[in-house]
């Protein structure tokens, strides 16, 4: 822990005193605010501008028209919310309806219509709204959780938050709900944030409840790392356009994704949590003076600025999620002399190889293998190859897969851990029958041993070039030099 | 003992002394949440609560802290385990917020009166005839309680319940130390100073101590290349 580090980072993270002063009172105006605290006032809004959110199925404003409610209206399966909650205090989701009239929640326990009506009332009653003022009660579709999510969920659907500020979206997080959390997606009780890369909306790092860092998701071998959200422009267009629309300059938006739907917008909050920041490892504060003061005239270039400004280094991703190490088309490349060679003068070859996804195999030149130890090897393939009479090149595919599998045999009987076979190749050459030995080659990020064709290649550009088979851990970008 | 203008108009030390500490007690609850990052319920029970502390620890005129914690931390502790069992007693009825707090005040104060008459019983009388206004104030707290009770988790209210206690102890040493007593008196112009420092604290846009801590490891990472 350098207490240097710590000075210089402590201008990247957003606290809550700067949040407060900063931002929320400074870019949120009274009347903003009270959109997004209004949840049914904000679906009203968004839905004027057609932007997507649950359907709306009913609601009760106060005791009277609870009384009247009729509940049979409703559809098996639903949401009920207070129009002013807090932190999904008062939320209950219900699955279906059995025959005796009770509505079932996620965790198979019935509710009857008088629980439903108590809770109502608990809501109407301000238990679950900011200092306790009376509140009104609404009822939504319930959304259908993406297939995407299937496995990384537990019970609950995850939310997807988009911080915005100044049309610019700044910061993502999927909540996702655990065991833990009993489905819910709050972190403080122990759901799972992870951060979103804004470029490619594939999540990056996470953490449990408010701090704990993790690389699985509880008690499962799955990696919270790597998961593409499903229609990730979409969300961040829909998420500048909330704002747009209801005039939040600074925001967070939050989605959750149905199966058939899409995104649909749950939720605006005018004073987005920090917890944010523990999740995508990373401040508000250093993106959020980036995005400040910048003249945004549409979405789509909002979009364009996030990607282009918060977008994390694509290719250090792509290299972390697939566990494949990004390399280009011509390559340095270190050689390693025959392991079990008894010459100890031997050294390893650096050299730069071609990466030919065109290419079965990797092939090396006999010269360089000799300088590498594989001489006896060779000389090994050459008598038997005088032993057994067989031709240089082959002009039909039954000749060549005779002679290989005769070739084989015997170099089978050699016990040389070193030759693995022939390998018949077609080539501008014609046909011919080659040795393949084993090497070990350490490109990009890996040192591995691989198959490697022999033949003289002196005449050619490259000593040696690394063919399809020897490329399974890499991801080849071609346009990287 | 020659203090400030003030002495020579005739006012009562004490009462001098307690409205001087009012602002110094609200400073350090502004600074405990905006600097140091810790909560408290609100601006009114930490400074009732330490008032409630200074009252309880007046022993013949003079002021000890010890005996002030002591008496303090046990009433505040009474007063808040009441609440809880109050809280906990009534969940089940639905009913409008005042009433709900008045059935708790009820309960609070009956377990004082208990703790009234336990305390006559061992022969400290002292306690119902000097403090009962300390005592009632107090007992005012358990609104806050309730409030918190309702809206979190028993772990986070008993969490900002225990901050709200430390930074009462804290305020309440600070203005029983008599050189501060002494210091405030003779130059009370020094309030003035209170109000210069909660411009500062109320500008103040810096990290919060306990966000240095919350966020550790964002700011343990080398800063990025710009």
């Amino acid at each position: 822990m350098s207490i240097f580090t710590i000075l210089s980072n402590r201008n990247n993270v957003l606290g809550m005193n700067q949040r407060n002063l900063d931002y929320i009172r400074r870019f949120n105006s009274p009347r903003a605010i009270k959109i997004a605290d209004d949840k049914l006032l904000s679906k009203k809004i968004l839905s004027k501008a057609n932007i997507p959110n649950p359907k709306l199925l009913g609601y009760i404003s106060n005791y009277k028209e609870l009384q009247e409610f009729d509940w049979n209206k409703l559809p098996n399966s639903f949401v009920i919310k207070p129009v002013s909650g807090l932190e999904g205090g008062g939320i209950e989701i219900f699955y279906n309806r059995d025959r005796q009239g009770n509505w079932i929640k996620a965790d198979g326990s019935r509710v009857s219509q008088t629980n439903l009506e108590d809770l109502a009332a608990d809501i109407l009653d301000g238990k679950y709204s900011l200092h306790n003022q009376p509140d009104k009660v609404f009822f939504e579709e319930r959304v259908r959780m993406h297939k995407a999510f299937q496995y990384y969920a537990y019970k609950g659907a995850p939310d997807i938050r988009i911080i915005v500020f100044n049309s610019i979206p700044i910061m993502g997080m999927v909540r996702l709900p655990t065991k833990e959390s009993n489905g819910k997606g709050n972190l403080a009780m122990g759901a799972v944030g992870a951060g979103i890369d804004m470029t490619s909306g594939v999540t990056t790092t996470a953490v449990i409840g408010k701090s704990e860092h993790i690389s699985y998701m509880p008690g499962t071998k799955l990696n919270v790392s790597g998961l593409k959200i499903p229609y990730w422009n979409k969300i961040l267009h829909n998420a500048v356009a909330a704002q747009l629309v209801t005039k939040l300059k600074f925001a967070a938006v939050d989605f959750l994704i149905d199966n058939v739907q899409g995104p649909l917008i749950v939720e605006l909050n005018a004073r987005p949590g920090l917890s944010i920041q523990l999740a995508n490892q990373e401040g508000l504060k250093i993106r959020l003076r980036k995005a400040r003061g910048l003249k945004v005239q549409s979405i789509e270039k909002g979009i364009r600025l996030a990607k282009d400004l918060f977008g994390g280094d694509i290719e250090e991703d792509i290299e972390r999620i697939s566990g494949k190490s990004l390399i280009g088309i011509y390559e340095n490349i270190i050689i390693y002399p025959k392991t079990s060679s008894v010459n100890s003068k031997l050294v390893e070859i650096k050299t730069k190889a071609k990466i030919d996804t065109g290419a079965d195999s990797t092939s090396i030149d006999e010269g360089l293998a000799i300088k590498l130890g594989y001489e006896e090897e060779l000389i090994q393939f050459q008598q038997l190859k005088k032993e057994l009479n067989i031709a240089a090149e082959f002009t039909n595919t039954k000749e060549i897969v005779d002679a290989a599998t005769k070739l084989d045999a015997k170099l089978q009987e050699l016990a040389n851990p070193f030759i693995i076979c022939s390998t018949p190749i077609r080539s501008s050459h014609g046909r011919s029958l080659r040795l393949s030995i084993l090497i070990n080659l350490k490109l990009g990020d890996y040192t591995f041993e691989t198959k490697a064709t022999v033949f003289d290649r002196s005449q050619l550009e490259y000593q040696i070039i690394v063919g399809r088979k020897s490329l399974s851990k890499f991801l080849i970008e071609p346009s990287r030099t | 003992m020659e203090y400030s203008f003030l002495h020579n108009l005739n006012i009562d030390t004490q009462s001098l002394l307690l409205l001087l500490m009012l602002p110094v007690i609200a400073t350090i609850v502004g600074i405990a949440r905006h600097v140091i990052g810790v909560k408290s319920l609100g601006l009114y029970a930490p400074i009732v609560l330490t008032y409630g502390f200074y009252a309880l620890g007046l022993v013949g005129g003079k002021q000890d802290p010890i005996v002030g914690l002591k008496y303090g931390l046990f009433i505040t502790t009474i007063i808040f385990l009441s609440t809880v069992l109050g809280t906990s007693l009534i969940k089940r009825w639905r009913m409008h917020y005042y009433p709900k707090v008045s059935i708790i005040l009820s309960i609070v104060a009956m377990a004082l009166i208990g703790v009234l008459v336990f305390a006559a019983e061992i022969g400290k009388t002292e306690f119902s005839t000097n403090n009962i206004f300390a005592l009632i104030l107090m007992a005012s707290v358990a609104e806050q309680f309730t409030s918190s009770l309702a809206k979190n988790k028993l772990k986070t209210a008993l969490i900002v319940t225990l901050e709200t206690f430390s930074i009462s102890i804290l305020s309440y040493l600070l203005i029983s130390l008599e050189s501060f007593q002494k210091l405030i008196l003779t130059y009370p112009y020094l309030l003035i100073l209170t109000i210069i420092i909660n411009y500062f604290v109320g500008r103040y846009r810096g990290l919060r101590i306990r966000e240095y801590f919350r966020f550790r490891d964002i700011l343990n990472t080398n800063p990025e290349e710009e």
